[in-house]
């Protein structure tokens, strides 16, 4: 008996076991491969062994390190917030069971199906090149519209559009949640005379605080090393305006053939979006409600 | 249990023999290239002959985009699974020779006679310490291509655009943007501005290639200063559209101006021409060579192979001989000709190049292009000119002149600093 | 009333602004490729279908079809290995305690941290010794070992917010572990489940990268690399084509929205839950 409840204590090992052996199997050697590469001088098809080397350098002599890698934090900071302000506020718009909604939902979805499909670049460049149509709706206003991909100040923030109109899987997990707020809750409100607002900040928000909170987390790890958008609309420019960490890394080590120096500068990174993430598991304590009154 | 049985099949699948049966005495090569469709299409029905003349042959077509291609190679390289034999570009191959360790010497073959190909190409960009590590599958060379209609208020008593110097044809720009303001003389994406305006104007004040094979710079600042300074007037007298309008660009088949024939003067490489002017049939064209500077030897014109081809040292000697007998068939062969045309540029073999004029297969403006090539003056491009994380240096800079961001000056000795940076740890 | 009328004012002016360089992109699929690049309206000056007819014929031999018909076989079974290995892993950490769980669970979520180009090659070279490059058993793997943490972790949130009372209840009625997750669990979480099967779809579908380093055979192309066989460097691009083969290559994903959209709709089926 005893022994059974031992053994019992270990139950949940047996439902977690294919990720844990896929990361086992699958993604433990790719991670302590690149560590150990990190401290050496890789150029992917030979290697030899240089102590803390690349850290160094990473840290006293990149220069191109630090503006990518403060581009890219500005970017994570400001998108991801905007990103997911918008997707819940139409995920609340869209969760009502109105006639039509169904259509309205797709549409909103679509331009997220597009991934990062070459026809994003045939989009955003039709939308933002001087003569495209934003500047020539702004023109019929009277307004004379910038460069919003060949002026090098502005192309960056033209960038942290691209998030906001591709935020269709915020906005569908929202959704999902929203549904599993039990009206009861928001109608019991309503008779002690809460008005929409107090309601919607009051009970449904809290109630989907976990949802909230993972797609926090998850936009922030997104972004932080968003990869394909710049590469294939802006491919890190004008004068490397838009040259995320991502490009960076991925010009380290397929261009540059810098593999080794590469895994440093993504060991790096990995401590920075832990560090994020922690920080944001922290705060987390004050705000996310989970029903099973456990932590995390 | 469930972990025990997955462990266990993971390990059976480790432990499974490598190669798979094969029809006794059948041999299948696998075969890695990058192109659009046209080019897919007539090396598959090349393919599709090759393998009617030679029953035991089978060829895998590994073909995909450009864009990660290299990646692919690098990847496959570096685990031991790259192709039997594939195409690489021009820029790659001292690198891929000094790191991969990846090429056989095609000396080596019985099948392949480099006979046809030009001994000076064959010296210049394929021969890399004594061993034939690459054969050219076709030469390109840069050209100005021109629009006649738009430009006819400039063409000499015969009709055409000769001997310009870089003054005249930003003259030209001026005065053409002045008269009609949707127009520009001329314009190219960001890589080209570096290939077909920078360095051309660069060599023809040093009279010599940028980055020298042995590492070093074939330039000094003042004189990257001076390059810098005439490069930008191709901006200020208007004759370029400017560059934060174009460099959203990819290529000229995005830009509207050129799609309404509202540039002048291009600078290309002559197995494009036919492709760039397919739509704009509205116009006549013709081609010249680039503009030059007062009394410059060199024309900083481009004449090299464009893309090569190279058989994988890694793999049986057997699948190696099969890939070299493919090759050299490729190359020379004037049924192989036919089917592959100008696909990937034109014949670097004079063979095949004789095949294709017999054949009528070059269109009036490309024969014109490839004259105007072979009789300019020019260098070889360096074994590292063209490695794309030194050509990214370039870009930077150049555009930091562009954009104002630094001065010429400031910029020619910012490039030569993360120039010579850079090829120190190439060196290596 | 005037309420409702207001929602639709709005609803339709965000349609608008998200959805018109959509409707932009489905109409540029039948204009020739110049006038894709040469103007800025939405209609074409007329319909042409050569776009449709070109792409579809593709490359040499193999039709469009081949391609989605090729993402297909990919992205089926990685969807449903997917949902299964990810409400088992999802189950696990939400309604077990056993020692270690806090650490485990962080060290899956930091697997998301460390940016693929570097894990790439390690990655390939696993794969190829385990004998499996060039099929899409590469992804079949992944997707059953749960590699992506996103799903566990997504269906974890839900999870937890099912009332544990339920689960005490038929504990008490003799049920099993596996039991309770069948009958209880999963009906309650229908709506994020087919949120997972939908994102996995939606990202294997797109998927170029992973794509092109494990698939070799051209045979075997899904969409997305058959998409960018016609995008070449050196050769004019016929971008007509292009548009077109996109928007027949998420056209199925839209469909597929459109169908499974409904199981969004607030208010309906939460029932069960009474906490």
């Amino acid at each position: 008996m005893a022994q059974k409840h031992r053994l019992e204590r270990y139950h949940g090992y047996l439902y977690i076991a294919p990720w844990l052996i896929g990361f086992l199997v699958l993604t433990l050697y790719p991670f302590v491969t690149s560590l150990f590469y990190s401290f050496t001088k890789y150029d992917i098809f030979s290697w030899e062994f240089a102590g803390l080397k690349n850290y160094v350098d990473i840290f006293t002599k990149d220069k191109i390190f630090a503006n990518s890698l403060r581009r890219t934090l500005i970017y994570t900071v400001i998108a991801v917030p905007l990103k997911l302000a918008i997707a819940l506020a139409m995920a609340t718009l869209l969760a009502r069971p109105l006639r039509g909604i169904g259509l309205f939902r797709t549409v909103y979805y679509v331009p997220s199906l597009l991934g990062s499909s070459v026809a994003l670049s045939i989009i955003w460049k039709y939308l933002f090149k001087s003569d495209g149509l934003v500047n020539m709706l702004l023109k019929v206003i009277g307004v004379t519209g910038p460069n919003w991909l060949g002026d090098y100040h502005i192309t960056f923030w033209t960038m942290v559009l691209l998030p906001m109109w591709q935020m269709g899987s915020p906005m569908v997990i929202f959704l999902a949640a929203l549904k599993t707020v039990p009206e009861e809750l928001t109608e019991a409100a309503s008779i002690d005379g809460a008005n929409p607002i107090q309601r919607y900040f009051g009970i449904t928000l809290p109630m989907i605080s976990p949802v909230i909170f993972f797609n926090i987390i998850m936009q922030t790890i997104e972004i932080i090393q968003l990869f394909t958008p710049a590469y294939i609309i802006t491919k890190g420019g004008p004068a490397k305006s838009t040259y995320l960490y991502a490009l960076m890394l991925y010009d380290t080590s397929f261009r540059d053939f810098k593999m080794g120096y590469a895994s440093a500068l993504s060991w790096v990174l990995f401590v920075i979006i832990i560090a994020f993430t922690l920080l944001l598991f922290r705060k987390s304590s004050s705000w996310v409600y989970y029903k099973d009154g456990e932590g995390l | 249990m469930k972990r025990v049985l997955i462990l266990t099949l993971c390990a059976v699948m480790l432990l499974s023999p490598f190669s798979f049966a094969q029809a006794e005495g059948t041999v299948t090569l696998r075969f890695s290239w990058w192109g659009g469709d046209s080019r897919a299409e007539a090396t598959l029905k090349a393919i599709e002959l090759y393998e009617t003349l030679n029953p035991n042959v089978k060829i895998e077509a590994e073909y995909s985009a450009f864009s990660g291609y290299y990646q692919k190679l690098i990847t496959q390289l570096a685990s031991g699974n790259a192709p039997d034999f594939f195409q690489v570009d021009q820029g790659w191959v001292a690198e891929l020779n000094a790191r991969g360790d990846a090429f056989a010497d095609l000396n080596g073959f019985d099948a392949i006679d480099p006979a046809s190909i030009p001994q000076t190409m064959l010296d210049d960009y394929c021969i890399k310490d004594g061993k034939l590590v690459v054969l050219p599958l076709g030469y390109n060379g840069t050209v100005i291509l021109y629009n006649k209609t738009l430009l006819a208020d400039y063409l000499d008593a015969d009709g055409e655009l000769k001997d310009l110097t870089w003054e005249r044809f930003e003259e030209i720009g001026a005065d053409l943007h002045a008269k009609d303001p949707e127009a520009y003389m001329t314009v190219a994406v960001t890589d080209g501005y570096v290939r077909y305006f920078l360095k051309p104007i660069l060599e023809q004040i040093t009279n010599d290639i940028s980055v020298k094979d042995d590492y070093t710079l074939g330039f000094t600042v003042e004189q990257m200063t001076q390059a810098f300074d005439e490069f930008k007037k191709v901006f200020t007298s208007g004759a370029a559209q400017p560059y934060a309008e174009s460099v959203v660009y990819d290529s000229l088949q995005n830009n509207a101006l050129w799609l309404n024939g509202k540039i002048g003067a291009v600078p290309l490489f002559f197995s494009n021409i036919d492709g760039e002017i397919a739509n704009l049939t509205d116009f006549d064209w013709g081609v010249t060579a680039l503009p030059k500077m007062e009394g410059a030897q060199t024309s900083g014109q481009e004449v090299c192979p464009s893309l090569m081809v190279a058989i994988n040292k890694n793999v049986s000697e057997t699948q190696q001989a099969e890939a070299a007998k493919f090759i050299q068939w490729m190359l020379n062969d004037p049924e192989a000709v036919k089917l592959l045309g100008t696909q990937r540029g034109v014949p670097a073999s004079e063979a095949a190049l004789a095949t294709l004029v017999e054949n009528d297969m070059l269109s009036d403006i490309m024969t014109k292009a490839i004259e105007i090539s072979s009789a300019s003056v020019g260098f070889k491009n360096g074994d590292y000119e063209m490695d794309s994380s030194i050509n990214s240096i370039f870009v930077e800079n150049m555009e930091q002149v562009i954009y104002d961001v630094a001065s010429s000056a400031d910029a020619a000795q910012q490039l030569s600093d993360a120039l010579a940076g850079r090829l120190a740890e190439m060196k290596q | 009333m005037k309420r409702r009328w207001i929602t639709y004012l709005v609803l339709t002016l965000m349609a608008v602004l998200l959805g018109y360089p959509i409707l932009w992109l489905i109409f540029s699929s039948f204009k020739p490729s110049a006038e894709i690049f040469a103007s800025v309206r939405l209609l074409p000056k007329s319909f042409t279908f050569s776009g449709y007819v070109e792409g579809w014929r593709s490359t040499s031999q193999l039709p469009f079809s081949t391609y989605l018909l090729n993402s297909a076989k990919l992205v089926i079974p990685t969807v449903l290995l997917t949902c299964v290995s990810s409400v088992l892993v999802a189950y696990g950490f939400s309604r077990f305690s056993f020692p270690g769980k806090r650490a485990w669970f962080l060290v899956m979520i930091s697997t998301l941290m460390l940016p693929n180009t570097i894990l790439m090659i390690p990655r390939y070279i696993l794969f190829k010794n385990l004998n499996v490059l060039n099929s899409y058993v590469p992804f079949y793997l992944q997707a059953a070992f749960a590699t992506n943490p996103f799903f566990s972790y997504l269906l974890i949130q839900f999870f937890r917010g099912i009332p544990h009372e339920l689960d005490e209840s038929a504990t008490i009625d003799g049920c099993g572990r596996m039991r309770i997750l069948v009958s209880i669990i999963l009906p309650l979480a229908r709506t994020p489940i087919i949120s997972v099967a939908l994102f996995q779809t939606m990202w294997t579908w797109n998927d170029f990268f992973n794509a092109l380093i494990y698939i070799d055979t051209v045979k075997m192309y899904p969409v997305s690399l058959g998409l960018r066989l016609a995008i070449d460097a050196d050769t004019a691009v016929n971008w007509s084509k292009i548009v077109a083969m996109t928007v027949v290559s998420i056209a199925p994903l839209i469909l597929m929205f459109l169908f499974l959209q409904r199981y969004f709709v607030a208010g309906i089926a939460t029932s069960g839950i009474k906490g």
